[in-house]
């Protein structure tokens, strides 16, 4: 078996994430690549953490994984892959907000000036992110941009 | 706000010429305003090169550390023991954060990360055969002539057990130094953890491994992951294998960098560690 096979072997083993069917050390490998993954999107979309709830984030995650795979070696750009994934896969989870919430997450987690949602949704985040059961009331017909800026070194959202 | 960005890169290209060296820590993003407030005694930082791939106000942070404290660029993306074609992208963002900061050294580890197209973000141990050493020749070559400097490279915990290797982990790398002229970054604890999920002792790893090629150490700690027969190289605690006592025997003066990238501490207990491993090792 020359250098490429095995390598070969390994990668499509270890890409299909599904640790109960391998060999112990192989699910080493598995584990850590599945847990990075989870950890880095928990740490970059913690309003659409928060609003999904362990279980069925995981499942978003995974299924980003499984569908799409991670193919560039700066990891952001896989992680910020996210909000088009949700948007491309819009017919399945039904859900405006979790969309809306995980342009606001990118938006902080990214530096990035700003996102247009719609009215009430910054709002929403807000109090997801304070740990509050989110309770505004988002308008379909109207939209606000919300945008980030810096005071002091340090940096804000706002929307208006 | 330019001309404030401009004149530290300046200042910081006249710092350029400041050696590593004593116990130094990993720059993590949740310790960096109390290290730019100097609330740790470290000379000098590793930083993490993924980490400021994007540009941010963390750029701007580093060019403030950078005027203080020498830094190194420790990478996980080269793919070094890969075969697929190197990113163009990655190397070029690469280079020029490379030539913003002007680290001391750049290093990457002995391994594979990628592989036909799929980047695994881990770091998987390449095949100790003659196919693999002329494979990481080739690609360790190929770095160094980009950067125009040495690679340094770091040895790796393995979970994998390969047949039909042609050399050892150290033959490998004493083979891939000479053939390039690489330097080496020995991590202590993936020496040990190696040794311990395999049963056998260290002393001859530490006897043989080419020091005069490391150019700085590795150390971490694991918390043991439950469920897990194998110590898993977690970099979740604080150092635990008495890293000080062979540091004291086979690297003394050799600058250690303390490694955490789980359960990240406040700074002031990661210095309460530096300051153990310090004393630990004769007060370097």
């Amino acid at each position: 078996m020359d250098y490429k096979d095995i390598l070969d072997g390994i990668s499509e083993e270890i890409t299909s994430l599904s640790p109960e069917d391998s060999m112990l050390n192989l699910r080493v490998y598995k584990n850590n690549i599945f847990n990075l993954n989870i950890d880095l999107f928990k740490k970059n979309y913690p309003a659409v953490f928060s609003y999904l709830g362990e279980r069925n984030f995981i499942f978003f995650v995974r299924k980003l994984l499984m569908d799409e795979g991670v193919k560039s070696p700066n990891i952001n750009v896989f992680i910020k892959s996210f909000t088009m994934f949700l948007e491309k896969n819009k017919g399945m989870h039904k859900d405006e907000n979790l969309l809306e919430l995980s342009k606001i997450d990118k938006l902080w987690s990214y530096n990035l000036s700003e996102v247009t949602v719609r009215k009430g949704m910054f709002k929403f985040w807000s109090q997801l992110i304070g740990g509050h059961t989110p309770v505004a009331e988002i308008n379909r017909s109207e939209v606000e941009i919300v945008f980030s800026y810096e005071v002091n070194g340090s940096r804000y959202l706002s929307a208006k | 706000m330019q001309l404030q960005v401009k004149l530290l890169e300046k200042n910081a290209l006249l710092k350029g010429s400041q050696k590593i060296e004593g116990v130094g820590l990993g720059l993590r993003f949740p310790h960096f305003d109390d290290i730019l407030n100097n609330k740790t005694g470290s000379p000098w930082f590793e930083v993490i090169t993924e980490d400021f791939l994007e540009e941010g106000p963390h750029h701007k942070k580093l060019l403030q550390l950078r005027e203080v404290a020498p830094i190194v660029f420790h990478s996980i993306g080269l793919n070094v023991g890969g075969v697929q074609e190197f990113d163009k992208d990655y190397l070029s963002a690469f280079k020029k954060l490379y030539n913003k900061f002007q680290p001391q050294y750049i290093s990457d580890h002995l391994c594979w990360s990628a592989h036909n197209g799929t980047y695994h973000h881990d770091l998987l141990p390449v095949p100790y055969t003659h196919e693999g050493l002329s494979n990481a020749v080739s690609r360790v070559n190929y770095i160094q002539d980009y950067f125009s400097r040495p690679l340094v490279l770091e040895n790796i915990t393995s979970y994998l057990d390969y047949k039909n290797s042609d050399f050892t982990e150290i033959e490998f790398l004493k083979e891939l130094s000479k053939k390039t002229g690489c330097k080496l970054l020995l991590d202590i604890t993936n020496v040990i953890i190696n040794h311990k999920n395999n049963n056998e002792p260290t002393k001859k790893y530490f006897d043989d491994f080419p020091v005069e090629n490391v150019v700085y150490c590795h150390v971490s700690g694991v918390k043991a992951t439950e469920g897990s027969t194998l110590i898993i190289d977690a970099h979740n605690s604080a150092y635990g294998f008495n890293e000080d006592v062979l540091i004291k025997k086979y690297f003394k003066n050799m600058p250690i960098l303390i490694e955490r990238d789980a359960n990240i501490p406040t700074l002031a207990e990661l210095e309460e560690e530096r300051l153990r491993l310090k004393e630990g090792i004769g007060g370097l």
